[in-house]
């Protein structure tokens, strides 16, 4: 993932690259650069009602630990929701992987269990794809 | 821990498993869970970190809408895709525990009220101490010398003794009722009869019982003969019995029974 930045304006020019996917050149980009930014500009508009998983208080909180204040409670919750949308990104990952070795071990049995439940050789292979390497003891030593 | 982090740290534990259980799980391991909670802290702290350091590279002290896409970018993340991720059907939402504030120190040691400030301290300064630690009073009260007061003081207890002792002495014992059907509201003081009541009228210390019957005669012609002032007896009268005026406070004077008894009328 590399991303170059062209100058310190307000509106971004920079290159954005979803990790697993082909990354998308500079060329490309730069016209597409300048409306990258306002539709996301624009959506902070609606969040004024919206409420995230994750509660604006304990974000907050976090982005303080940081250093960040955030007066616009709109910007805390684009933060959540941002932090949501990757964590459930990896839960899906981890699903399609669960799904795989079901369906590879057995169709007889009920279509697609029922109860999945997501383990962490689920979610290993998940975020090696992330570049996240987790090496879990099984108990503790 | 901060117990401010630990609640936090659950709530996002609850958020994750949420997210989770969205995507279509029913159950998670429990390492799995922490992970991802312990991603989630860190992605967060670093997207607030990143958006701080932009703004601050723009001059602005506070994060603004652009510092954020900045640092989303700068994490690579997919800044489109959030969008159509706020408005997925599966959205859960759950109302977090309320954050109080930290319980105030117990005033359970506070004795009286504390005064404000003067005009001159500005308010965020610490408050004054309890009052009893810097004003002095003085304990004690001036006594009441007013005549009046003090009299009608005296007299109310002296009233309260009375009554208090002849309540008590009635409770503890004997009693004579003074309604027959009412035992309780009257109790007066059982009086003993004395089988000589005139003996205490007549003598002013008490007397054994052995020489009751044998004095008795003498003691009534006694009285009748110092009434008159004539004696009896022979028996000198002592000086000690003279010096005292009152003639009824004067000890007792016992005569020789003599078998010539003038007898006055």
């Amino acid at each position: 993932m590399s991303i170059e930045l062209g100058s310190d304006d307000g509106i971004s020019q920079g290159v954005m690259s979803t990790p697993g996917t082909a990354g998308v050149s500079q060329e490309s980009m730069p016209q597409d650069s300048k409306t990258a930014g306002v539709p996301l500009i624009d959506f902070v508009q609606q969040l004024e009602d919206y409420a995230p998983t994750i509660p604006d208080s304990v974000t907050a909180f976090y982005l303080n630990r940081a250093g960040l204040e955030c007066t616009d409670p709109r910007i805390t919750r684009l933060m959540s929701l941002a932090a949501q949308k990757f964590i459930s990104d990896i839960a899906n990952d981890a699903l399609q992987h669960c799904k795989m070795k079901a369906s590879g071990q057995s169709s007889k049995k009920q279509n697609k269990d029922k109860k999945l439940v997501l383990t962490m050789e689920d979610l290993t292979p998940a975020l090696s794809e992330y570049g996240i390497n987790v090496k879990k003891p099984a108990y503790f030593v | 821990m901060d117990p401010r982090e630990v609640s936090r740290r659950k709530a996002l534990k609850v958020a994750v498993s949420a997210l989770v259980f969205e995507v279509g799980y029913e159950k998670a391991e429990e390492s799995v869970l922490e992970t991802l909670t312990e991603m989630l802290q860190s992605f967060l702290t670093e997207l607030g970190r990143s958006c701080r350091n932009y703004a601050e590279l723009a001059g602005r002290s506070e994060g603004m809408m652009t510092d954020v896409f900045m640092a989303l970018v700068d994490m690579g993340q997919n800044v489109q895709s959030i969008q159509s991720h706020a408005r997925r059907h599966t959205k859960s939402v759950f109302l977090p525990p309320a954050h109080s504030a930290a319980p105030p120190t117990l005033k359970t040691l506070q004795v009286g009220d504390r005064p404000s400030h003067p005009s001159h301290i500005p308010d965020h300064l610490p408050a004054f101490p309890d009052p009893h630690t810097y004003i002095r009073t003085l304990t004690n009260k001036a006594p009441v010398t007013e005549y009046q007061l003090v009299r009608e003081k005296a007299a109310s207890q002296k009233r309260d003794i009375e009554r208090a002792l002849t309540r008590f002495i009635a409770k503890t014992g004997e009693t004579q009722n003074l309604f027959p059907d009412n035992t309780e509201a009257y109790p007066l003081i059982a009086v003993k009869p004395n089988p000589l009541p005139y003996l205490d009228a007549l003598l002013c210390k008490e007397q054994d019982l052995e020489d009751e019957e044998s004095t008795n005669g003498e003691s009534e012609k006694k009285v009748k003969d110092q009434d008159t002032g004539q004696q009896t007896g022979g028996q000198g009268e002592t000086q000690d019995a003279e010096s005292i005026d009152n003639p009824y406070l004067r000890p007792v004077k016992l005569y020789r029974v003599k078998k010539k008894i003038k007898l006055t009328s």
